[in-house]
């Protein structure tokens, strides 16, 4: 064996430095490398207020699965769901209701490596390695068949996500795609980071993440608007994650950072 | 008075009211705000305590700092505002009016809280970065496990192949050929390694072919689609298809093109009419393959069957006399063989004989056929006469692979399918040796092809996790405690049921499996081993192909170090037969890892005086005595054998090597042994131990 010539091309990088990653360095967490603190210091630079935002971000996560929870959706596909830090959804989800079922998608070996080990007993949650572009190959995972019911309404939750789909992969089309395949009363929950307010600061960490294996793109708040065709914003809308369904004093902040990323929930009506 | 209740901002619900909203913003948490209320406030009463306490002791207080760190608050920020706050606010408390010395008091707890804090933290993020790295591994191990899985399959195909398949740089060298394109053109791959893949083109077909790859190479096109014809050895044209595409590395730069090369002769042929001259072949003068196959369509053209009797012939050694002698040498042997086989079977209207490659040559018998023993020994006496190159006499021999359709009994579809088997004989007699014949045997073919179909069916059921590692016990010879577990492979086959270790590693040499599967096997066994309750030792033996891999040591230390397992838990078993090998990496491999504290031991142990050397020289601790050497003993009590082995084992442990017998099946095999003073025992007998 020893001497065979190897003749696929070796593109497995781990130790790349990853969103994933810096997302969990800027949440005091302690599952990443030096390459990617060394990034998310960057990042930080600047973005002043980075912790913040990503603070932010994720008690909107949060808040937004309870409020779906409310609203009687049991089954989540949670698609960029990066490390498994603090509060994950099926943690969040299943101390409310222990039946409800979750499929974390990731397109990054490493975070979905590690949630399946954070999952290995839990027969109502999985984790997948898959791409966002690609709607029907996730859909059609065997996990999430084995899981989730596509003929009952569910959580679909695109938290900080979709600023990595680059205008050039048709977003509008992909979450059409999407949309179609939900059952009617399907939830849509998206946060997505935009540039209509500290322009030259998002110009500066779009730079710093430009060469990393996962480049960012704002958008407008029309835009992100526009990514929910199709399904009825509850109210108010897509707002600053800060001003979505606040309960507590530290879901908000009151620098300029707390208007860095839209969020909004959608339901998908029968017409849609 | 401690105990009654203040209400308002100097409560003590409203410190923690205050301390709740300076923590919650100061890392993300993923809790309700009144619960992170409540849970500070009970953290409020513990610092109450401590300092209201008499004598008073500062120590409960990390509590304190343990209980934030628990709740998720870990990060610096946390720290400063919680030192802050109480700094503030503790030695100005209503409720703490009269505790003696209170600043210097506020001062010890407020440090023990702190040391208590950063020490939890600190634990923490070792507890994610361990998590991390157990992540990390897993996917590389997966995303290995693919590229592994590919290649095997890519080799099955390539090797298997009929189309012929090049690989070829981006500069045109050829780096590998499968057996279908030398058999097309008549190349050994050696011959062929290292050569330009347009040389192999006809002169008027090679611009147009080499232009072609260079815009294959520039992505101009994808792919490659050409008909044209290639140059057979001894010059006949090949006429082929050739489909190729490029291979990118990570950075999407072209790095090797594969060639797919179908011969469309035959078509060309029947196309164009061509001459009697052509099918010919210009060094013998016989007729060629492409004669031989249109004669025998035309025959099964025919309405009934007939009988035919097909041998196909190599000439031994034909590369070692082209090596030694020169390729003239070659060639007059080759020419002789033809003379003195047209002798033999020349004058036999019923009899066509061909030349069908490089060294091959055949003869088609209609009707009855010779006699098959005398056949093969006329002809081999026949070609024992020398012929005489210069000084040098050489003498021949073939080898005779031989398919006979009987009508009525066993009937090929085609000229092809006759043609296949008479190569599959030809190439199971060449695996005995020289001079040796043999019939085609249809049961031996689909035994083979079932075996092959498992073999190639093995990538796919790993993937599927039909494959699963048992752990087989070895105990004590005296007393039957268990000592340790052997990890062994068993394959769960939906069909088959049951393949069992020494299948499925037999099957996995065969597929490339073997060095992934090892690496597998090791990480599922320690795995496995570091959850259970118990540290018994584990064993993993291992294969030739393994215990010569470069990787091994480097394998087994990531896997030490990643699950934190200890070296002289584990058990590293490696074939005497690949110590034996001076060569390999198998000896640098044992030794390496004898170093770094695991533990090694050589299975298939026997009485040869090379096992003996192998321990003598290698740091192994203990040897595995073979299987096979039970069952002989069982079987043939007091031989020569059985008295070679009375003075082996007390020789083995008299070096300080332990012994270690596997195969047993009985109880009086088990006495039998453990009387002759070894140290273990495993097998069958001892399958439903437990520990
Ligand atoms: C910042 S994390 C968001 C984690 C979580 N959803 C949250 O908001 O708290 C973004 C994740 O999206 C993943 N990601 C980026 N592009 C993706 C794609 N095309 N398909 C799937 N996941 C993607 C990254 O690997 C990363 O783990």
């Amino acid at each position: 064996m020893a001497k065979q010539l190897s003749w696929v091309p070796e593109d497995v990088e781990m130790g790349r430095p990853s969103a994933a990653r810096v997302y969990d360095y800027l949440l005091g967490g302690g599952h990443n490398f030096a390459a990617d603190r060394e990034l998310a210091e960057r990042f930080a630079r600047a973005l002043p207020g980075s912790r913040d935002i990503a603070r932010l971000n994720r008690a909107f996560l949060r808040r937004g699965v309870l409020f779906l929870i409310e609203n009687g959706i049991r089954q989540f596909l949670d698609i960029g769901s990066g490390i498994p830090t603090v509060g994950n959804v099926h943690e969040i989800a299943q101390a409310v209701d222990p039946t409800i079922r979750v499929v974390y998608v990731d397109n990054e070996p490493v975070a979905v490596a590690h949630s399946q080990l954070l999952l290995e007993h839990n027969d109502r949650a999985a984790a997948v390695e898959a791409d966002l572009v690609h709607p029907d190959g996730v859909l059609d995972h065997p996990a999430v068949h084995g899981l989730l019911d596509l003929d009952q309404p569910l959580g679909l939750l695109m938290v900080g996500v979709f600023h990595f789909v680059p205008p050039e992969r048709a977003p509008l089309e992909l979450l059409a795609r999407y949309r179609e395949r939900l059952a009617p009363g399907s939830y849509l929950a998206l946060s997505h980071f935009t540039a209509d307010t500290r322009p030259a600061e998002m110009a500066a960490m779009v730079e710093v993440m430009s060469n990393s294996r996962d480049p960012i793109h704002p958008r407008t708040r029309a835009e992100i608007a526009e990514l929910f065709t199709g399904f009825e914003l509850v109210n108010p809308g897509v707002v600053p994650t800060a001003d979505w369904h606040p309960v507590a004093p530290a879901d908000d902040v009151a620098g300029p950072e707390r208007e860095q990323i839209y969020a909004g929930v959608g339901r998908k009506t029968a017409t849609g | 008075m401690p105990g009654v209740p203040v209400r308002g901002p100097w409560s003590r619900s409203g410190l923690a009211r205050e301390w709740a909203v300076a923590m919650a913003t100061s890392g993300y948490v993923p809790l309700g705000h009144e619960t992170i209320e409540r849970e500070l406030e009970e953290l409020v009463d513990v610092l109450f305590d401590v300092l209201l306490a008499e004598p008073f002791a500062p120590a409960p207080a990390e509590e304190v700092g343990t209980g934030l760190a628990d709740l998720g608050f870990t990060t610096p920020t946390g720290l400063s505002r919680t030192v802050e706050l109480l700094v503030r606010r503790l030695p100005a408390h209503p409720e703490l009016l009269d505790v003696h010395r209170l600043p210097d008091k506020v001062a010890s707890v407020v440090g023990a809280l702190t040391d208590s804090y950063a020490f939890a933290v600190r634990n923490f993020v070792f507890d994610q970065q361990e998590e991390l790295k157990r992540a990390l591994l897993r996917a590389k191990e997966r995303a290995e496990r693919q590229l592994w899985l590919s290649e095997a399959r890519f080799r099955e195909v390539f090797s298997g192949s009929p189309v012929g398949i090049a690989i070829t740089d981006v500069d045109g060298a050829l780096v590998e050929t499968n057996w279908a394109i030398r058999e097309m053109l008549g190349y050994s791959g050696a011959e062929l390694a290292g050569r330009d893949l347009v040389d192999l083109v006809h002169p008027d077909h090679a611009a147009a072919v080499r232009e072609a790859y260079r815009s294959l190479n520039e992505g101009v096109s994808g792919r490659l689609r050409e008909r044209g014809q290639l140059l057979h050895k001894d010059g006949d044209p090949v006429w082929a298809y050739l489909a190729a595409s490029v291979l990118r590395d990570a950075n999407g730069a072209p790095r090797y093109h594969v060639t797919m090369v179908e011969d469309i002769t035959e078509l060309r042929l029947l196309q164009h009419q061509l001459t009697r001259q052509n099918l010919h072949d210009p060094l013998t003068g016989l007729p060629n393959r492409q004669f031989l196959v249109s004669r025998l369509t035309d025959l099964f053209a025919r309405p009934e069957p007939v009988d035919l009797t097909l041998f196909l012939l190599e000439v031994d050694g034909l590369a070692v006399v082209n090596e030694g002698l020169g390729h003239d040498a070659g060639d007059a042997l080759l020419r002789m063989v033809a003379h003195r086989l047209h002798g033999l079977v020349g004058e036999d209207p019923r009899a066509m004989l061909v030349r069908t490659g490089g060294d091959e040559f055949a003869v088609a018998i209609e009707g009855e056929p010779p006699e098959l023993a005398r056949w093969a020994a006329d002809i081999n006496a026949e070609l024992a006469e020398p012929i005489y190159v210069g000084e040098q006499g050489i003498a021949a021999s073939v080898s005779i692979g031989i398919v006979r359709q009987v009508a009525g009994e066993l009937v090929f579809a085609s000229a092809a399918e006759l043609l296949r088997a008479a190569e599959v004989a030809l190439r199971r007699v060449t695996v005995r040796g020289k001079r040796q014949w043999g019939l085609f045997d249809p049961n031996l073919d689909s035994r083979e092809r079932a075996r092959a179909g498992l073999a190639a069916a093995m990538p796919g059921a790993w993937e599927n996790g039909e494959l699963e590692i048992r752990f087989e016990p070895a105990v004590a010879a005296d007393g039957r405690q268990p000592l340790g577990a052997l990890a062994t492979l068993a394959w769960n086959h939906p069909k088959r049921g049951l393949v069992r270790h020494g299948e499925c590693i037999a099957l996995a040499e065969q597929t490339g499996l073997s060095v992934p599967i090892a690496q597998w096997v090791l990480r599922t066994a320690l795995e496995r081993a570091r959850q259970a309750d118990s540290d018994v030792p584990v064993a993993v033996p291992l294969t030739a192909d393994q215990a010569h891999d470069p990787d091994l040591v480097g394998t087994v230390g990531d896997l030490l170090a990643g699950l934190d397992f200890g070296a002289s838990r584990l058990w590293i078993g490696m074939p005497v037969s690949a110590l034996r090998d001076e060569q390999g990496e198998a000896r640098d491999n044992l030794q390496v890892l004898a170093a770094t504290g695991v533990n090694t031991y050589l299975h298939g142990f026997g009485l040869g005086y090379e096992d003996l050397a192998c321990m003598e020289d290698l740091p192994a601790r203990a040897v595995e005595i073979a299987p096979d050497l039970v069952q002989r003993l069982a079987r043939n009590p007091g031989t020569v054998v059985e008295r070679a082995v009375r003075d082996l084992v007390p020789l083995v442990r008299e070096h300080g090597a332990g012994v270690l017998v596997d195969g047993i099946e009985t109880e009086q095999q088990a006495e039998w042994w453990t009387r002759l003073g070894v140290d273990a025992l495993r097998g069958p007998l001892f399958a439903d131990t437990s520990w």
